[in-house]
């Protein structure tokens, strides 16, 4: 059944929830991650219009994450890069919400955590945030299967330089 | 005699000279295309002066710590199954993303933030020595995991 975000946002208490699947907050946390920044945005303005505004706990902070890659065999850690990202945690419903999204995003980031709040709190647009959730999940699938798999792009093949020592190698 | 060329868009620069905001991102050691971007606009094309701008916003950030690193096995071994031969050596490049991943504050569980963009480059020496294998590595193409699009690193 269609229904618009303002008919939920007066009304949530007595409406069943649209079926989604259980995550786990981190989970959530990670499709909220990504998910459109307007999208987000309005929707945690559709929050907080139901229930005030959040009170900002921390943040939005812009600051930088670092990233190494690490061999397994060895456990060799190598420094990749830093890789900027933005982080919020707000009080919304009496819930504590976190966000962190890469790049910058300080509105976004924000509402992200209010949109974690709502659903910790068992607000009543709960179910619209994780049917946002659900609408980002499939478009990070069809991402994927849209794009090809890791595998060898380019290849060159070198003659050895003769250093003359190439034969105590052998 | 006054410049009255329109300002280029941040995603025209992110779109359309996508090496050159691989390359500020990789020498200024930051990965992000917009911050990338608006240094090379600022620097007005210059990719050496861009990447001291993103450096120099590098050193001035917030730490938020470390991300849990990726495990990625090194010497995936040759694509075909073969290797170069004794007197040869291969290079081969893989463009791929890895995750960047968080702990989550409150539950101890790991996010999966985003993902970013990195080449990797893998040499098979066939037999090279140890100066003979240096050189190969000084000619254009590098070696090593960068971010970006980017193989030389």
């Amino acid at each position: 059944m269609a229904r618009s975000a303002d008919d939920t946002a007066h009304d949530g208490a007595d409406r069943e929830p649209s079926p989604s699947p259980v995550r786990t907050r981190g989970q959530r946390c990670e499709l909220l991650a990504v998910t459109d920044s307007a999208e987000v945005v309005a929707l945690a303005e559709h929050c907080t219009d139901v229930s005030g505004p959040p009170r900002i706990v921390s943040g939005p902070e812009i600051g930088a994450i670092a990233l190494s890659v690490r061999e397994p065999e060895q456990h060799r850690e190598v420094l990749l890069a830093d890789v900027l990202a933005t982080r919020a945690e707000v009080l919304h419903r009496d819930q504590l919400g976190w966000s962190m999204r890469l790049g910058t995003e300080p509105d976004a980031a924000v509402a992200a955590a209010v949109c974690d709040a709502e659903v910790v709190a068992g607000g009543p647009l709960a179910a619209l945030v994780e049917a946002l959730c659900n609408r980002t999940e499939l478009q990070l699938a069809a991402l994927r299967a849209a794009e090809a798999g890791p595998g060898v792009d380019e290849t060159e093949d070198h003659e050895s330089v003769d250093d003359g020592r190439a034969g105590e190698e052998a | 005699m006054t410049d009255r060329a329109p300002w280029l868009e941040i995603e025209q620069i992110i779109g359309r000279l996508r090496h050159a905001v691989d390359q500020v991102m990789a020498d200024g050691g930051l990965y992000d295309e917009r911050t990338a971007a608006r240094a090379f606009r600022h620097a007005e094309g210059d990719p050496v002066a861009a990447a001291n701008l993103v450096r120099a916003l590098r050193a001035a950030l917030p730490r938020f710590g470390a991300a849990l690193p990726v495990e990625r096995p090194w010497g995936h071994g040759p694509a075909d199954g073969a290797g170069p031969g004794p007197d040869r050596s291969r290079v081969e490049v893989r463009h791929d993303r890895l995750p960047v991943v968080v702990v989550h504050p409150g539950t101890g569980e790991a996010v999966t933030i985003g993902h970013v963009r990195v080449t990797e480059a893998e040499i098979a020496t066939g037999g090279l020595s140890g100066e003979a294998l240096l050189e190969q590595l000084r000619r254009p193409g590098g070696c090593g995991v960068g971010s970006g699009r980017a193989p030389g690193c």
